[in-house]
């Protein structure tokens, strides 16, 4: 692979959810509406690097996850992986191409089959995508087929993988419920890490778990990006994580991508009112910055079927006629290399710190002070 | 308390202590129906019986009442378990018919487990859809139909129509030993192909109609368990494995779906043999069923002992049920200690 062709190339990506139509509504012919879950978003991973994807509850980013891994179908836009278009992949191409992308989910209880022990639960990758290799194998006539794996073959492989998680090699016959919430994350992760995938999308890996164990995770996930180059999304609302372990941001509101670049940059200079926002809600222990902190007022708009226009527009400070016309494009952001950003008034604010967007009140909704929708 | 086989071997010791209190619970139950609240119960039940029998019967309800329950007691114990009015034994003949029923009982089992519980997957994986429609309206049509109704429909309509028998174990009485009493068992121990093939062919519509009647409970089980397990996330782990389709739902889902279906099962038990009744009758199936139907005054000969061991062993077999469907549950839950 050619070092320009990126990892992942998502273009337009859009997933969107109906909403069940009551009787009613169907007798009375109303049209279907639709959660704009993912919006047409385009980014780019590279190989090795990890791009942390950070928004507000209910943004889309786990959706883009998800999509990005065919957990779901997208509804529209492509996904290239290494240059190639895998939007349309199903079957038995999807399954194979399975080994390429894995996930780890939030929850460390729910996303281990509560019937399996660590070995079947870390080594099943391993059976089905040699299963599927010897089913290949057969149907071409190949010499070669591969022999089946013995369980024996299997334990032995997964022996090796689970001290790359901080696991001991001799909880092979032990059942996931017997492990602490840091313990089955790190079983979570050997089972993403057993096919030796190319991208892992890790959806809030650490968030259900408690200061301590989330830092002896990150810490393995950036060694394991050292020493066997996997390229990380990592999906979460930690910006202190993502500083940790990431290499570049986006930044992701209602759906779509607001701005994208690398990761000091981005947290230092926000360019996005939402992400200034979003940065400023941030707790932070000194006292002198917290006098800083500001919110954003107003209501989040609803996802079904949006009106066009920035989605930020109704609870931007900054917001005129021309950002609720239309979509503000991604486009780079003037003087700053390797950034993108999604506002049409992006050079005007500039770097107006977070202070001076405290008490003007463009719109009513803006203006009222009560409803903390970020902090 | 843990999940070792001695572990395993404590628990099942237990649950077998804990049946003696619901034994004799049983026992005092059906005393109290025969021996106290039954109203001249000598003339009911053997309203042909010569003056010596009804004076023998009278003399026994005349002692006082804890003597009364202690013979009756004793006597079951010592498997004497009373005679019908022609004097045959009631203990032996219950024993022999058990097989016969546990084989209908065992073969409906089978069938609401490899139609029932697919079904409720089907269901599941279409939910609100068509497929959950039809399959909803199959195990309902199933639930509502009255065990006699059905019987019959299948019996006299159903059997001519496909041509199968609707009566008794085996077209003629055959040659082997019957070893289990079990026909299809009996007929595979003795290698016989033809007769195992007719007595399968004897056992498949009483078996398919006490299926038909409670399967409803196995596939609506596994649909909302199913549902509960199908949106969590170790679901979507195992698609992310690279496993087919049939994989995640099979293997992964329903097997964790299961745990509550197993549970359920075991509380079929009961609607099961009740089934038998009826069903063993119709289809002149020599079980339990068939026995409790004569000596409820069926043929016109109550069996006033018969019926009252029916009762008995119909509650011995549901607490049975239910300890095995415990012991199942504790087997497929790894989470599930033994205690």
């Amino acid at each position: 692979m050619s070092a320009d062709v990126p990892l992942v190339e998502t273009e337009g990506l859009t997933k969107f959810f109906p909403i069940t139509r009551s009787l009613g509504e169907i007798v009375g012919g109303h049209a279907g509406r639709q959660v704009h879950a993912v919006d047409g978003v385009s980014l780019t991973i590279r190989a090795g690097e990890t791009l942390g994807l950070i928004g507000e509850s209910g943004s889309g980013k786990t959706t883009f996850g998800w999509v990005l891994a065919r957990l779901h179908s997208p509804s529209g836009g492509t996904i290239r992986f290494e240059g190639q278009d895998v939007t349309g992949l199903s079957g038995e191409s999807l399954r194979s191409w399975r080994r390429h992308v894995q996930v780890v989910f939030q929850d460390p209880v729910g996303s281990l089959d509560p019937r399996l022990k660590v070995w079947q639960i870390v080594g099943e990758p391993l059976r089905a995508q040699a299963d599927m290799a010897r089913r290949d194998a057969r149907a071409e006539h190949r010499a070669d087929v591969p022999k089946r794996l013995s369980k024996a073959d299997l334990k032995a492989k997964v022996r090796e993988i689970l001290p790359l998680v901080g696991l001991p090699p001799d909880c092979l016959e032990q059942y996931s419920h017997e492990f602490s919430g840091g313990g089955r994350q790190r079983i979570s992760l050997a089972r993403a890490l057993s096919v030796n995938p190319k991208l892992i999308v890790l959806d809030e890996p650490t968030s259900a778990l408690d200061v301590a164990v989330q830092a002896q995770i990150l810490n393995r996930l950036v060694e394991l990006q050292r020493s066997r180059g996997i390229s990380f999304l990592l999906i979460t609302h930690n910006v202190a994580a993502v500083r940790f372990v990431a290499d570049r941001i986006a930044v992701m509101y209602l759906g779509q991508l607001v701005e994208i670049g690398p990761v000091r940059d981005v947290l230092e200079h926000p360019l996005h009112p939402y992400t200034k926002a979003l940065l400023a809600a941030v707790p932070v222990p000194d006292a002198r910055r917290r006098q800083a902190r500001y919110r954003i007022g107003g209501d989040v708009p609803t996802l079904i079927d949006p009106q066009p226009g920035c989605r930020f527009a109704p609870r931007c400070p900054f917001a005129e006629d021309r950002c609720r016309a239309a979509d503000p494009p991604l486009v780079p952001a003037p003087g700053r290399p390797g950034r993108l950003v999604a506002c049409v008034r992006v050079e005007e604010i500039g770097d107006v710190p977070p202070e001076a967007l405290r008490n003007p009140a463009p719109t009513p909704t803006a203006a009222a002070p009560s409803t903390p929708a970020l902090s | 308390m843990g999940r070792s086989p001695s572990d395993l071997a404590i628990f099942i010791g237990k649950r077998l202590l804990q049946l003696i209190p619901v034994l004799v619970g049983i026992i005092l139950l059906t005393f109290i129906v025969t021996h106290v609240a039954a109203v001249d119960p000598c003339a009911r039940w053997y309203p042909k019986g010569s003056p010596a029998t009804i004076a023998h019967c009278q003399a026994q309800f005349s002692a006082p009442i804890l003597t009364q329950f202690w013979n009756y007691f004793s006597q079951l114990l010592r498997g004497n378990w009373g005679a019908s009015q022609l004097g045959q034994p009631v203990f032996p003949a219950i024993i022999a018919a058990v097989p016969a029923t546990l084989e209908l009982v065992l073969a409906s089992l089978f069938l609401m487990i490899v139609i029932g519980i697919p079904l409720g997957v089907i269901a599941a994986q279409y939910a609100g859809r068509w497929g959950d429609h039809l399959v909803r309206v199959f195990y309902l049509s199933g639930w509502a139909t009255p065990t006699y109704v059905g019987a019959v429909i299948a019996a006299v309509f159903l059997a001519k129509a496909i041509g199968l028998p609707s009566s008794g174990t085996f077209s003629s009485p055959p040659p082997f030993p019957q070893y289990t009493h079990m026909s299809v068992i009996d007929a595979l121990i003795a290698g016989n192909i033809p007769y195992t093939i007719d007595a399968l062919e004897h056992l498949i519509l009483p078996a398919s109609v006490l299926a038909f009647i409670n399967m409803g409970i196995a596939t609506r089980m596994t649909r909302a368990s199913m549902l509960e397990v199908l949106p969590l996330d170790f679901v979507k782990s195992a698609r992310m494995k690279g496993l087919s389709n049939f994989g995640v739902l099979y293997k992964h889902a329903l097997r964790n779906a299961l745990i509550t279906t197993t549970t359920v099962l075991g509380v079929t038990a009961g609607g099961l043999l009740a089934g038998t009744v009826v069903i063993e009758e119709v289809f002149a199936w020599p079980g339990i069923g068939e026995y409790a139907f004569e000596a409820l005054g069926g043929g016109g000969q109550p069996n006033f002992d018969g019926a009252i061991a029916v009762v008995v062993v119909f509650a011995i077999a549901v607490v049975l049920a239910n300890l095995i469907a415990d012991i199942l549950y504790g087997v497929l839950d790894p989470r599930v200690e033994w205690r």
